[in-house]
């Protein structure tokens, strides 16, 4: 699949281990991508905002895409609940039925519990662009940051249990409906997000693998926060030799992380995935990151 | 972590088990756990025990002991259902943890149970678990669903509110009729032992709000998680849970000298190398001074602990065992 390929699809799925930098390299594509003309939603999923504290956004993010402030992309926030929500008035439409499946209290029971009903309604607000279902989006790309790995898999998965329970109805139909988005590559794209360090390397190559054999899709991987030191080899050696004992024990520090990577980077590889390196970036500021992460996702 | 923070208090001489939802390969390799098998293993040369939590099998158990007869639990066994719902449900990897849990502390085998929390987005989905589950296998709630006669067939004629009725008929057009008697089904089953389940939910509350239960948030070195764990432990306070210590992973590597600059003679090498451990330092220096403010926004009783870069790979029993030896007796 040719490197440039990311750039067509209608949805950018971005996940990865917890804690290796996906919500930034979501963003990074997102400014990329908006950037260079396109319309552009990034969405995150769940109850709570990672954005907003990210960026130091006085409004909160909400169900409804709004503009960044500064960026040329839109934000949203979509929850189980309030995308469940949306999807329910589209169809009863009336207002006092709705009051009632909400107010009454089996229903909102039900809906903090049933099986993957969240799951369902999220992924459902995801595709429903591309499904021409609900309230209309006209992005020309929906930069997803998921969840983690384990969860973002039982968010894929939720489709193939939901058409397991209800095989009739608009429920039914819409699930098969999201399970054949997904596993259809023109459409969406999929980014795992990893370090080069054992337990991200081993679980993003784990993750891929059952991408690969359960939807039939091949994720492209990001290796994040790569180090580059601007010494050579043989110069790092030397240091390692220096009277300045400061120095030489950082000299170490570097080779063992360099030899660490080049590992992780080689078992990267022999999976057979395309890959793509962002350097570490050496900055707290949430807009020179994500600027210079998006430098980095160019190749895609 | 959690089996760092076992091991910890196990060398401090308490009888330990470490429980683990989602457990690491070579974690589960170190600690002698095996994926078919969610009994307690002691681990070799250490008061410890760990063991997974097999959440489809706690069910299971569960529903076998505290089913009044045989037939219900072959009814819910069949339920499709139930066999969605008992692993997918959300609060289900919840409650069996916290079955789990229960079951530990009453044993009378340990001093100290650890729980690994499942693994959420975030943390608030486990804690609030016990509440959502209780609430819906509430006696009024499964009332609704079944007729007293607990026929399942033809049960929407007999329900009591016309608002059930209603909204019933709603979800049909959405799901279907046939959803709707699997439904009816499963809650007409459940019924028999909904209120242990109640209880039990109950119960794993009451564990967590005891005084001796303790809660360790373990959050990374970023501004945006440390937010997060701010948030976290407002809301255990509120929830009158208690949190002990905050350990936060990935912190700035052990090696930061302040040392000497290279000197004039310093090599081109030396050279380029200092302006790179500058900018390490630098970069360093500034999220060390976001976790200073949030230090200072912590409670003095609770205790805060920084783990190094370095450690994370665990490779086997000795890296756990150095790794819990960075933790403060405190902390355990």
């Amino acid at each position: 699949m040719p490197i440039t390929s990311l750039n067509d699809k209608r949805i950018l799925f971005v996940s990865g281990k917890g804690g290796v930098g996906k919500s930034l390299i979501a963003a990074g594509l997102a400014k990329e991508l908006a950037d260079s003309g396109k319309k552009v939603l990034l969405a995150e999923i769940g109850e709570t905002s990672y954005y907003r504290d990210f960026w130091g956004l006085r409004e909160e993010i909400g169900h409804h895409p709004q503009r960044h402030p500064t960026e040329k992309f839109d934000l949203a926030l979509w929850s189980g609940e309030t995308s469940l929500r949306e999807y329910v008035l589209f169809y009863l439409k009336m207002e006092r039925l709705y009051n009632l499946f909400f107010e009454n209290k089996v229903m909102r029971a039900l809906v903090n519990v049933a099986p993957g009903l969240s799951e369902i309604a999220i992924l459902g607000k995801i595709t429903s662009g591309i499904r021409k279902v609900g309230p209309p989006m006209n992005y020309d790309v929906i930069v997803v940051d998921s969840y983690a790995t384990g969860h973002a898999l039982a968010l894929l998965e939720a489709p193939k249990g939901m058409m397991e329970a209800i095989k009739f109805g608009p429920m039914g139909h819409h699930s098969r409906e999201m399970d054949n988005v997904i596993k259809d590559e023109s459409l969406i794209g999929y980014v795992v997000v990893t370090l080069l360090e054992e337990l991200p390397v081993t679980e993003s190559i784990e993750f891929r693998d059952r991408l690969n054999t359960e939807f039939g899709v091949n994720p492209v991987i990001v290796a994040n926060k790569v180090m580059h030191a601007p010494v050579s080899v043989n110069e790092l050696n030397d240091v390692t030799h220096s009277s300045n004992a400061g120095l030489a024990e950082f000299a170490n520090h570097v080779k063992a992380v360099n030899e660490r990577q080049e590992e992780y980077g080689k078992l990267l590889a022999q999976s057979g995935a395309q890959i793509v390196e962002v350097p570490l970036i050496f900055s707290a500021d949430a807009d020179t990151l994500v600027k210079k992460t998006g430098e980095a996702l160019r190749a895609l | 972590m959690s089996a760092a923070i076992g091991v910890r208090a196990a060398q401090l001489g308490r009888r330990v088990l470490v429980l683990t939802v989602d457990p690491a390969k070579r974690l589960a390799t170190a600690l002698g756990l095996e994926l078919n098998d969610d009994s307690d293993k002691p681990v070799e040369g250490l008061n410890l025990s760990a063991a997974v939590v097999d959440s489809k099998k706690i069910f299971d158990r569960f529903l076998r002991t505290h089913a009044s007869e045989s037939g219900v639990v072959d009814r819910i066994m069949k339920n499709r259902l139930y066999q969605q719902m008992s692993t997918t449900l959300s609060g289900s990897q919840e409650f069996t943890a916290l079955e789990r849990l229960l079951q530990a502390t009453e044993s009378g085998h340990y001093d100290l149970v650890v729980l690994d929390t499942p693994p959420t987005k975030h943390a608030m989905d486990f804690l609030t678990a016990p509440q959502r589950l209780s609430s819906l296998f509430s006696e009024t709630i499964t009332r609704w669903f079944s007729s007293p006669d607990e026929k399942p067939k033809g049960f929407i004629a007999s329900i009591v509110g016309a608002g059930t009725r209603t909204v019933l008929k709603s979800l049909e057009i959405l799901t279907g009729g046939q959803f709707i008697e699997e439904l009816v089904d499963f809650f007409a089953a459940v019924r028999s032992i909904q209120r242990v389940l109640r209880e039990r939910s109950l119960a794993a509350e009451a564990l967590l709000k005891n005084e001796s239960t303790k809660f360790i948030v373990v959050t990374s070195f970023d501004a945006a998680k440390l937010v997060e764990a701010k948030y976290l432990q407002g809301q255990l306070k509120k929830m009158g849970y208690r949190l002990k210590a905050v350990v936060i992973n990935r912190a700035f590597p052990l090696w930061l000298p302040d040392g000497e600059r290279a000197s004039a003679e310093a090599t081109s090498a030396e050279t380029k190398l200092q302006v790179f451990f500058d900018q390490f330092r630098d970069y360093y220096r500034t999220r060390y001074s976001l976790y200073e403010d949030f230090a200072k926004g912590l409670d003095k009783s609770i205790v805060l602990t920084r783990i190094p870069e370095y450690r994370q790979d665990i490779h086997g029993l000795d890296d756990l065992k150095a790794l819990a030896e960075t933790l403060s007796e405190a902390t355990v």
